[in-house]
């Protein structure tokens, strides 16, 4: 029995601009339920997200232990953080996907980027550790989509400016550690066209207006841009739409590491797989990153204070964290001592769940804190500490990027050992 | 040589060494404002000096300009000695050891035998003065010397001169390792001749170009300059650019990186757990604390020995025969 693919179609009061950063986004009044869409995240009664009801109103799966064992036992290394720790939580048919790397089989990945911003933050990061971290693991080749002809048409900035937005995001994203000789960066406006166009083609034919309405939201007033741009995030999912790696074959599965948002997006692309003689893709989704001031708090590209930016200074982290990161440690340090931390709203922990490799550590922590035996001071100087190195580290990979490498990762070459 | 050297001592070295000085004579001062008073009005690089003590009782002379901000914490972090591994020396060790008087430190206190093992630091500020002035060994004077006379006179004793940025803030962590730790002479000074320590000295900074150009590996071989967003925030301040793919520099930042983390995970274990296996307990936060730093950079490597490729090629398609 094929397993229903839309769920419960997501319906979202009105679409406003990328979410990225979450500005501008406007929520109905009285919304009962929590709205999950690619430009929209908003919990119920602007509160935490709940993960478990999304997967069910999704209609995907929870990555179970099972899976991260598998995951360990057939990379042979320990599994991402990301991973043990429930980061990169529900997946559809991730599972097929080790199927066919156990039989020897090959598949590819793909993930990608709106560039509406030339500040990168944190949580922009985290898809693209995660991606890497696959990349390594089982040794495969990676598509990286910027989408800039979708900030062009949702942010309302020009074209140039999305090219250019869309080649400085590249070298963060570059500095994220991926391997030239298996990655193929491109941005739309410079790639569409060929063969990927016509599996925009072949897509678009499998959804009619009012699929892609109840999908995306779209009303009479949004323009055609938008209408038309689901089919060009959805072709890179099929092999065929990048023939200078995968020639004419059509049996490379893809698996897609994204935030769970975009879940949308591919849940139209399984939908038309099958009708137009391709594999579904396979996903693994993951949880937002929460915003410094808590969970309820949106990261906004326009207020600095709701982040940390891979061009933060060790100084500027220092001063964020002691002052924006929402604690949940006592208001005093008697209370504090008695009562313990709130582990489930503090932000500090949470971050250090991301971020924090040693898992020993991050349990003391969790431990000490949420008994009150620690306090938030010194779980923010651990955080610092780790936020600092991955930011310093970054900067210094970020230093290395030329124009030059952002030009040889983004040429239409082929890449001969993809898979060695 | 065990006596004190004096100031008649040290100004015949100089003069028999062909080092030009002049020296003024005022009465005894204490401070740096009261040696203002008298000598201040002469044009050039006016010094304080700091004798100072780790928790080793290593002891670094810090010679800088008086208009040049001293912060003793990052000094001290600089140093790989911890937040706050450095104090002011106290009289005693002062004059046991440069045998000078209090408020009479001055470089030229090295001349004696029992200061072979001071760690000298100098300001770079010094570089930029016609001259610069010392006490002579005495609080009663203050002698002017070139910056080139006072290489010529720390070369005599057997120390190479080393320049550092006093005043700059350097942020110590796991990324950027305790930059003037290297000048730190060993606390086993009674083994290492003036020699040897002056070779030491020498060696360490003659690796410092090598070092300092291997943190970026990158290829920046056209004119068009990358912008780059960095410019405030990274650590390291070099804006070296090899034109190719540095083997040499990268090895070099690698065992840099390995050994700034053996030293700082070292340093922990041993005040933890004296007595245990070090070696053990060492390695795996090491391979922990490394791991991904040698692992992106390797990978930038990569890419960059790629992008080299992909540019030949490009070029060869279009180059004429």
């Amino acid at each position: 029995m094929e397993e229903s693919e839309s769920g419960r179609g997501v319906a979202s009061a009105t679409i406003s601009n990328g979410i990225d950063d979450g500005a501008n986004g406007v929520v109905a009044e009285g919304d009962e339920e929590q709205v999950v869409t690619p430009w929209e995240v908003a919990g119920k009664d602007g509160g935490k997200i709940d993960y478990d009801k999304l997967i069910v109103q999704f209609g995907c799966q929870k990555l179970n232990q099972n899976l991260i064992d598998r995951v360990e036992r057939l990379t042979g290394k320990p599994a991402h953080p990301f991973l043990r720790r429930g980061v990169f939580f529900a997946h559809r048919e991730f599972d097929k996907i080790l199927d066919a790397y156990e039989k020897g089989e090959e598949f590819y990945l793909y993930t990608g980027r709106g560039p509406s911003s030339d500040a990168l933050h944190l949580g922009h990061l985290v898809p693209f550790m995660f991606t890497k971290y696959l990349q390594d693991a089982f040794k495969v080749p990676l598509v990286i989509q910027l989408t800039d002809d979708e900030k062009c048409m949702w942010k309302d900035i020009s074209i140039e400016r999305s090219q250019y937005l869309a080649r400085e995001n590249a070298k963060d994203i570059i500095a994220c550690g991926f391997d030239i000789s298996r990655t193929f960066i491109f941005s739309d406006f410079d790639y569409v066209g060929g063969d990927f166009y016509k599996n925009m083609v072949r897509i678009a034919k499998c959804v009619t207006f009012n699929q892609a309405r109840g999908i995306f939201g779209f009303v009479g007033e949004d323009h055609i841009g938008k209408v038309s741009f689901p089919p060009v995030q959805a072709a890179p999912s099929f092999p065929t739409s990048f023939p200078h790696l995968f020639g004419q074959r059509k049996d490379v599965r893809c698996l897609i590491p994204c935030a769970i948002d975009q879940d949308p997006y591919f849940r139209m692309t399984r939908d038309a797989a099958p009708r137009i003689g391709y594999l579904k893709p396979a996903l693994i989704e993951s949880l937002f990153f929460p915003a410094l001031q808590g969970e309820s708090g949106k990261m906004s590209a326009s207020d600095t204070s709701t982040a940390i930016y891979v061009t933060d200074t060790p100084k500027q982290i220092i001063t964020k964290i002691n002052r924006y990161a929402f604690s949940g440690g006592g208001d005093t340090v008697e209370k504090h001592r008695k009562y313990g931390a709130n582990l489930e709203v503090d932000i500090p922990v949470k971050y250090l769940s991301f971020f924090l490799d040693d898992d020993a550590e991050l349990e003391r922590i969790r431990k000490e804190y949420g008994a009150g035996r620690m306090l938030t001071g010194e779980v923010k100087q651990r955080l610092i500490e780790v936020l600092t190195a991955l930011v310093v580290r970054h900067q210094k990979a970020r230093a290395g990027v030329t124009e030059e490498m952002v030009d040889a990762f983004m040429a239409v070459r082929p890449l001969p050992n993809m898979y060695g | 040589m065990d006596a004190a050297q004096t100031r008649d001592s040290l100004l015949s070295l100089l003069k028999e060494n062909g080092i030009d000085s002049v020296t003024y004579d005022h009465p005894k001062v204490l401070t740096v404002d009261e040696q203002a008073k008298h000598v201040g009005h002469l044009e050039g690089g006016h010094s304080k000096n700091l004798l100072l003590k780790d928790k080793k009782n290593r002891l670094i002379l810090i010679s800088a300009l008086t208009s040049t901000k001293i912060d003793m914490k990052v000094l001290s972090q600089r140093l790989g000695l911890g937040k706050s591994g450095l104090r002011l020396a106290p009289e005693d060790i002062m004059q046991a050891v440069l045998k000078v008087p209090l408020g009479c430190v001055t470089p030229f206190a090295l001349l004696n035998q029992s200061a072979r093992s001071v760690t000298l630091l100098l300001d770079e500020g010094f570089k930029s003065k016609t001259q610069v002035f010392f006490h002579p060994l005495t609080n009663d004077a203050t002698s002017a010397i070139s910056p080139n006379g006072l290489d010529k006179f720390l070369r005599l004793i057997g120390r190479e001169p080393v320049y550092v940025n006093v005043e700059e803030v350097v942020v110590v962590g796991s990324e950027q390792p305790p930059d003037l730790a290297r000048y730190l002479v060993d606390v086993t000074g009674d083994n290492i001749s003036k020699e040897q320590s002056a070779i030491k000295a020498t060696t360490v900074q003659g690796d410092k170009p090598e070092l300092s150009q291997g943190t970026n590996t990158p290829a920046k071989i056209t004119v068009a300059a990358p912008k780059s967003k960095n410019k405030s925030s990274s650590a390291e301040k070099e804006t070296v650019r090899s034109t190719s793919a540095d083997v040499q520099g990268t090895t070099l930042t690698i065992l840099n990186e390995l050994l700034s983390a053996f030293q700082k995970e070292v340093t922990a274990q041993i005040v933890e757990k004296q007595g245990q296996e070090i070696a053990t307990l060492v390695s795996n936060p090491l391979k922990q604390r490394l791991e991904p730093e040698l692992e992106s950079l390797l990978m930038a490597f990569k890419n960059t020995a790629y992008t080299e490729g992909f540019v030949a090629g490009m070029a060869s398609r279009s180059a004429t025969r």
